[in-house]
């Protein structure tokens, strides 16, 4: 009789447990201020009203679309297991981070030659403050897409640390996109 | 979307990550298309469930936290639907 045992291999950690520490606690930062523009908007409801129908919903849509490819792409390029793969994903991940900045400055440009600052009221307040402190966790991630990006372009298979490193990194850029989605309904769609 | 939708065992992860990635880009035009109707609380619940439901398909498939150890798992999506239950109270 045969004995047939199988073995489970226990779920490895994507990336390492330093980044997911400082993950975890840059998405508690993100709950206060996405649970605040909330109470305020229950608070204030025709002003947030307002405010939301003053924004470019378009804009708002393309810059969704646009990190979510950016995602795509780097869970692609780690996917792919070679050192060209991650180069090539987070590259394109990094250029569509790139797109979101371009059109999340146009808007500030265009909202601020109307008049509208932070200091307007409570939902420009939250809305400058909100995607402001948002686009710089985007331009840290790109940053950090291109160095791993640049170090994995000649490597033709990853080693274990390469790996971590461009987990690490992919993850962080996904929760960045995780945090938009949930801040883009509440800014551009909510009426 | 339940979790054996998510993990079809027969695609590549390739494949996997591309029909994930379409799906995203459906729902985000659909919730576009919600919110342009004028339906107050049922439509602004139905845009919230839809974020709900992207942010968990982002958290499963491409931070891959499908196959990592339960307990980031729970934290993630305890996150993301603690806050997503935080924003459905104050819509009432």
């Amino acid at each position: 009789m045969s004995q047939v045992v199988e073995l489970k291999r226990s779920p490895e950690l994507p990336g390492d447990f330093a980044m997911w520490c400082f993950i975890l606690a840059e998405l508690l930062v993100f709950a206060m201020i996405l649970c605040s523009l909330a109470w305020a908007r229950s608070q204030w409801p025709d002003m947030f009203a307002a405010g939301s129908a003053g924004l470019d919903r378009l804009a708002g849509l393309t810059n969704t679309l646009v990190l979510l490819s950016g995602s795509y792409a780097a869970a692609r390029g780690i996917a792919g297991g070679t050192g060209r793969s991650v180069s090539v994903g987070f590259a394109l991940a990094a250029g569509s981070g790139l797109l979101y900045a371009v059109v999340k400055c146009a808007e500030y440009v265009h909202m601020y030659g109307a008049g509208l600052t932070l200091r307007t009221d409570t939902f420009h307040f939250f809305y400058f403050f909100g995607t402001a402190f948002h686009l710089m966790h985007v331009l840290l991630g790109m940053v950090m897409l291109l160095v791993v990006a640049l170090r994995a372009r000649r490597e033709a298979r990853l080693d274990d640390q390469r790996r971590r490193s461009a987990d690490a990194v992919a993850a962080y850029w996904h929760m960045v996109d995780l945090v938009w989605l949930i801040l883009f309904p509440q800014l551009y769609l909510f009426s | 979307m339940t979790d054996e939708t998510l993990s079809q065992p027969h695609t590549s992860p390739s494949g996997r990550l591309t029909a994930a990635w379409l799906l995203l880009v459906g729902l985000t035009l659909a919730s576009g298309v919600l919110a342009d109707q004028q339906g107050a609380l049922l439509t602004e619940g139905a845009v919230l469930a839809l974020a709900a439901f992207k942010g968990r398909c982002v958290a499963l498939r491409f931070m891959g936290l499908e196959h990592a150890p339960a307990w980031l798992r729970r934290a993630v999506l305890g996150w993301l639907f603690g806050v997503v239950g935080f924003i459905a109270l104050t819509l009432i």
